[in-house]
């Protein structure tokens, strides 16, 4: 039996395991050289502030608040005027209206008229008793629309003659609402000052759109009726007539 | 560590004081020259990334054993994987109740140390190469097993016990 003192002797016999002395040697310097290939990457974020318990918690509360936010935005754009979270709505479509170009401000501001005109026809449909969202969403609505005529009359006229179709298309639909929602509640939606307004500053717009559909006309191959309607559509917005000429180009010539 | 000459300094240090020890204690684990040089270099390779990083490092016998012996764990799984285990390589397929005076007659008395060193278990391998090959103290030995000074003493007595008695067998 070995006693514990010989077999510690045997066991550091095994000190005389050493690693090739030209290995050791070559190995330090291959190392070393390596170094440019240890260079770390720039890190822009690095992923060792995650376990920082402050920036932790600060960026959890930065996630909880987006989150919370953005969740309340989505839920936001389902409401009407009187809702509680109507005001998130109107405040992320205010923000999206400062990155708009001043060019298509006039059409993104027609837009916004459509969305408040659409919220009143919701409220109308519903059964309940909606008076409050009802007074709150013409007040909205009426808001817009003012805005829309007050938009429309800035814009310098070399600008008109660019947007004028997509103009007289959205407020040919504005109105159409308008009506629908008025026949529905049995009331107007604007009182007179209002709508002569709007009607003014649409004017030089639906006069340029139909001077250009009606030199369209005239270069196209009409049928003898069809240049009478022409000629009558002519001498209508001539006298100012713009809604008996906007019907005749509009419904009574086509198809040519 | 601010500039590049003072990390490869500090590293031609540490690469000297420890390169036989590590070299040493991985050859033993895997008996192959070739293999205890990659897995030693990687060792080294590893520890000097850190270093160039600027990463502190407290202690670093203990940081270089434990890369050390996790890259021997490795070499073992990735050779059970493949099924290439060298029959003197693997622990578990040697015969523990071999005669090792046999073996002695034709392996020298060192050869007789080391083929009984590695077929006792993981830890008790650890603390006989650390307290009697590479001269570590008890309390040195505690921080590289994370493990109590009592706790090495115990495991340190009966490694040389089982070592012993699997000398004596043959």
């Amino acid at each position: 039996m070995l006693s514990e003192n010989e077999l510690i002797k045997k066991i550091q016999e095994l000190k005389q395991i050493q690693p090739n002395q030209n290995w050791a040697v070559l190995t330090e310097n291959k190392i070393l050289s390596a170094t440019p290939s240890f260079k770390p990457k720039t890190q822009i974020f690095s992923l060792n502030l995650f376990y920082q318990p402050a920036f932790a918690i600060a960026f959890s509360c930065f996630i909880l608040i987006g989150l919370v936010f953005g969740l309340s935005f989505t839920v936001a754009q389902n409401t009407v005027p009187g809702d509680t979270l109507y005001s998130l709505k109107k405040f992320s479509e205010n923000v999206q209206m400062v990155f708009v170009a001043p060019q298509e401000k006039p059409v993104a501001i027609l837009g916004q008229a459509q969305k408040r005109l659409a919220e009143l026809s919701k409220i109308t449909q519903e059964n309940k008793n909606q008076g409050k969202k009802l007074a709150a969403s013409i007040g909205q609505t009426q808001e817009s629309l003012s805005e829309v005529s007050k938009t429309l009359k800035g814009v310098p006229d070399l600008e008109k003659e660019t947007i004028a179709e997509k103009v007289v298309l959205e407020i040919e639909s504005i109105k159409g609402q308008q009506k629908a929602i008025e026949e529905s509640i049995q009331a107007d939606i604007m009182n007179e000052g209002q709508e002569e307004s709007l009607v003014q500053s649409t004017i030089s717009y639906y006069n340029i759109y139909l001077e250009k559909e009606i030199e369209k006309l005239k270069n196209s191959a009409l049928t003898k009726e069809q240049e009478l309607l022409l000629e009558e559509a002519e001498n209508e917005l001539a006298q100012g007539n713009i809604e008996r000429a906007l019907e005749i180009v509009v419904k009574e010539i086509p198809p040519y | 560590m601010s500039n590049n000459s003072q990390k490869n300094q500090f590293f031609s240090e540490i690469y000297n004081k420890y390169i036989d020890k590590i070299y040493r204690f991985v050859y033993l684990k895997v008996s192959s020259e070739t293999i205890a040089q990659d897995l030693t270099s990687e060792t080294f390779t590893r520890f000097w990334y850190q270093i160039y990083l600027d990463k502190k490092i407290k202690n670093p016998s203990a940081f270089l054993y434990q890369i050390a012996r996790n890259l021997v764990i490795d070499f073992y799984r990735k050779e059970e994987a493949v099924n290439l285990v060298p029959i003197e390589n693997c622990k578990e397929m040697s015969d523990p109740h071999a005669n090792l005076e046999e073996k002695a007659s034709v392996l020298s008395d060192m050869e007789v140390v080391r083929t009984a060193l590695v077929n006792l278990k993981e830890d008790y391998q650890n603390v006989i190469i650390w307290r009697y090959l590479d001269d570590l103290s008890i309390p040195e030995i505690a921080k590289v097993m994370e493990k109590s000074e009592g706790t090495v003493r115990v495991t340190l007595h009966r490694a040389l016990k089982t070592l012993r008695i699997a000398m004596n067998q043959g």
